[in-house]
């Protein structure tokens, strides 16, 4: 929708990435020329299975941005989250929906968000049933095993 | 006269339940007798509204079933238009929503703040009174804060702001930099006592969605509510109607159990049953406990399907989906012009009647089944496709084959009748322009010109009712008694809407009159073998004779 907001948004982007260093390895526009589509990576949280394991993002920003919230997905068959569909990487987050998304909110905003969703896992919403059912059980050491799995085994997929 | 007529009308209800009595509610015998004129003769004088106590053994049973015994009450349930005592009210959402401003008024001396405050939490709570009082009276100052009326304590936004130095409105910038659109433009803003201030495209853009989802919208920054005060001054006047118009809708969907919107095509009525406690009760005595909206659509409560009496909602459903299943299959053509099978001259169906007559070479013929109408006369059911139907076949694969055809028969009355039906609704029309002529040409009274309105509901209550036991018929066991006699009765009341649709097509306003009385006789038959129908399906249903089947 505008123009100018997505340039502010790329100004902003460089400016401050670099405080946030051990949390977003990269967020960029995927072509210089297009605002719209950008990649970004992030790190897996210390202290959950994701450590020590980086993970990709495709971000769109539709016409209507920032009106409506930017798309967002993990890339498919490489994202094991009790929120995430596997297979696509889609992502289940409740300031992603038109309903909760507020145009204040940023790229940084959003990426920060998902980041935080790694480390609190939200059960009630669950796009990967597997992972959601071990961890309402509270079993730990098998919640950990299964990402294990997943990341080491199905991501060649 | 017909053999049909042979066919008097006691149709008892012998089963066990209590509900029979209520039924079969006793009336001046006058009233009834009118309609029923013709059999008259076949009704002991004193038994016309006694209830047989005994059950009687299945073959004495189909000799007492063939004798319909109609009752007063129900037959004004069915020319009234709702089920006996099933209390409910058309309304619209404006409706809906003056209600709830009522309560919002009654309200105000227990809340003691601004009305369109109480309104905001109403819509918190989905109109929800009982559940926000309670809170009300438990945690006030925490409701108002979270409802975002007033300002949060806590909240990050009023950081640095001076409470009090922040005007709710929109205001004019000479020179302002929207952080939503990074524009710099002199230009209108808003923001509410938070300060949260963006320019006011940014603001109608954020709106415009939001009113269709009947939420409370927030301010973009932090949970502050907009008020319909506020709306109004951003979108325009009266835009916060939609909004509130969007939450009773929410609240409709949430409350289905006892509102219902009316399912006919751009009809905005809603129906709010009122007592929803004997609903099942309804439901158990009534095949289709059908209500009507204030534009006379009628239409089934309980599964929000058109009336389908004599079927129940079970069977009406399983019916739909199998018809959507099959129609591929079937691929039938409901055209409304045939060739006449005599000549080839082309004719057009102008009437529910399936009594056709050609114009050039007068052949008289049966729309469904294209044979000569004679055999049709007494026995509309003389169609061969209905009666290959009953030899008996001796392979499975002949089997399937008949299961087909049994399908395909029953479907195609279903759907000859839906067609007629239609054009049924159209000689409505027509019959409008004929009471409006009777009145201009021949000086006759509006209340006088009542019979053929009332001649037309009763066709097509008849008709609805007559192609819904289709839909019965299919599904009961072919063998027993009582679905004989349910199909005898179907005939009957075949023979009769065709008699009727006919009598409808008059156009000469002196020869209407004349046959007034014809009128009313066949129009109070109608109505008579539709409620025996409807109570031999309800039998059907009861003692388990028809069940649905995929
Ligand atoms: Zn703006
Ligand atoms: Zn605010
Ligand atoms: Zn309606
Ligand atoms: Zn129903
Ligand atoms: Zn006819
Ligand atoms: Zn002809
Ligand atoms: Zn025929």
């Amino acid at each position: 929708m505008s123009e100018r907001r997505l340039l502010k948004e790329y100004q902003v982007v460089k400016k401050e990435l670099g405080n946030h260093k051990n949390i977003i390895s990269s967020l960029e526009p995927i072509d210089s020329d297009d605002l719209t589509n950008w990649t970004a990576t992030i790190l897996g949280p210390p202290n959950t299975p994701y450590h020590g394991h980086s993970f990709d993002l495709r971000i769109h920003l539709t016409p209507e941005y920032p009106l409506k919230p930017p798309q967002v997905t993990f890339s498919a068959y490489k994202m094991p989250h009790c929120n995430i569909e596997f297979k696509t990487g889609k992502i289940c987050l409740n300031i992603l929906d038109n309903a909760n998304w507020s145009p204040v909110w940023n790229l940084l905003t959003v990426v920060l968000a998902i980041y935080q969703l790694l480390s609190d896992p939200v059960t009630d919403s669950p796009l990967n049933i597997d992972l959601s059912n071990i961890l309402k059980i509270k079993d730990t050491s098998a919640y950990y095993g299964l990402i294990e799995y997943y990341l080491n085994n199905k991501s060649d997929k | 006269m017909n053999s049909d007529e042979e066919y008097s009308l006691v149709y008892d209800d012998d089963d066990d339940d209590n509900d029979s009595l209520d039924f079969y509610e006793a009336l001046p015998a006058t009233e009834f007798a009118i309609n029923i004129s013709k059999s008259r003769s076949h009704l002991s004088q004193s038994s016309e509204f006694d209830i047989e106590e005994d059950p009687l053994s299945n073959d004495d049973m189909a000799e007492s079933m063939l004798d319909v015994h109609v009752s007063a009450s129900a037959k004004r349930a069915l020319t009234e238009g709702s089920v006996p005592d099933l209390k409910y009210e058309c309304l619209t959402t404006e409706d809906i929503f003056h209600r709830m401003l009522k309560r919002v008024d009654h309200l105000q001396p227990i809340f003691s703040i601004p009305h369109e405050d109480i309104l905001l939490l109403m819509q918190l709570y989905d109109w929800n009174e009982e559940r926000l009082l309670e809170d009300w009276t438990e945690k006030m100052d925490i409701l108002l804060e979270e409802s975002g009326i007033h300002v949060s304590h806590n909240s990050n936004g009023i950081e640095g702001n001076d409470k009090n130095g922040n005007i709710r409105g929109v205001k004019f910038q000479e020179s302002f930099n929207c952080i939503i659109c990074c524009e710099e433009k002199s230009t209108e803003t808003f923001s509410l006592e938070c300060g949260h201030e963006y320019c006011i495209d940014c603001y109608r853009h954020y709106i415009k969605d939001k009113l269709n989802k009947g939420n409370v919208i927030t301010c973009m920054d932090c949970s502050l509510a907009l008020k319909n005060d506020d709306i109004d001054k951003i979108m325009g006047h009266q835009s916060s109607n939609k909004l509130m118009s969007s939450s009773i809708k929410s609240f409709i969907q949430k409350h289905n159990n006892n509102y219902k919107w009316c399912p006919y095509t751009d009809c905005k009525c809603i129906i709010h049953l009122k007592d929803t406690s004997s609903f099942a009760e309804y439901l158990r005595v009534h095949c289709s406990p059908f209500v009507s909206c204030k534009s006379s659509h009628r239409f089934c409560f309980s599964c929000g399907f058109e009336i389908h009496s004599p079927a129940d909602c079970d069977i009406t459903t399983t019916w739909i989906k199998k018809a959507k299943k099959e129609s591929e299959n079937l691929n039938w053509v409901l055209s409304h012009t045939k060739e006449c099978p005599k000549c080839s001259v082309n004719i057009e169906k102008n009437g529910g009647c399936n009594h056709m007559a050609c114009s050039s070479c007068k052949y008289e013929f049966c729309w469904i089944c294209s044979g000569d109408w004679k055999p049709h006369g007494s026995n509309f059911y003389q169609c061969t496709m209905y009666n290959n139907e009953d030899s008996k076949s001796k392979t499975s694969v002949e089997d399937t084959s008949k299961t087909l055809k049994r399908y395909t028969f029953y479907y195609r009355m279903f759907n000859e009748h839906e067609a007629s039906a239609k054009l049924d609704w159209q000689l409505g029309q027509t019959v409008e322009n004929k009471v409006k002529h009777l009145q201009e040409k021949i000086g006759v009274s509006w209340i006088e010109g009542q019979f053929l309105t009332e001649s037309l509901r009763a066709l097509n209550e008849g008709r609805t009712a007559l192609k819904w036991s289709f839909a019965i018929a299919f599904y009961s066991d072919p063998s027993h008694n009582l679905t004989k006699i349910f199909v005898d009765n179907q005939m009957l009341l075949s023979n009769s809407v065709e008699d009727l649709s006919e009598l409808l097509q008059i156009k000469n306003p002196e020869k209407i009159m004349n046959k007034k009385t014809d009128f009313y006789n066949k129009a109070g038959y109608v109505t008579n073998r539709t409620l025996a129908l409807i109570q031999c399906g309800r039998d059907l249903l009861r003692k388990g004779i028809c069940k649905p089947t995929n």
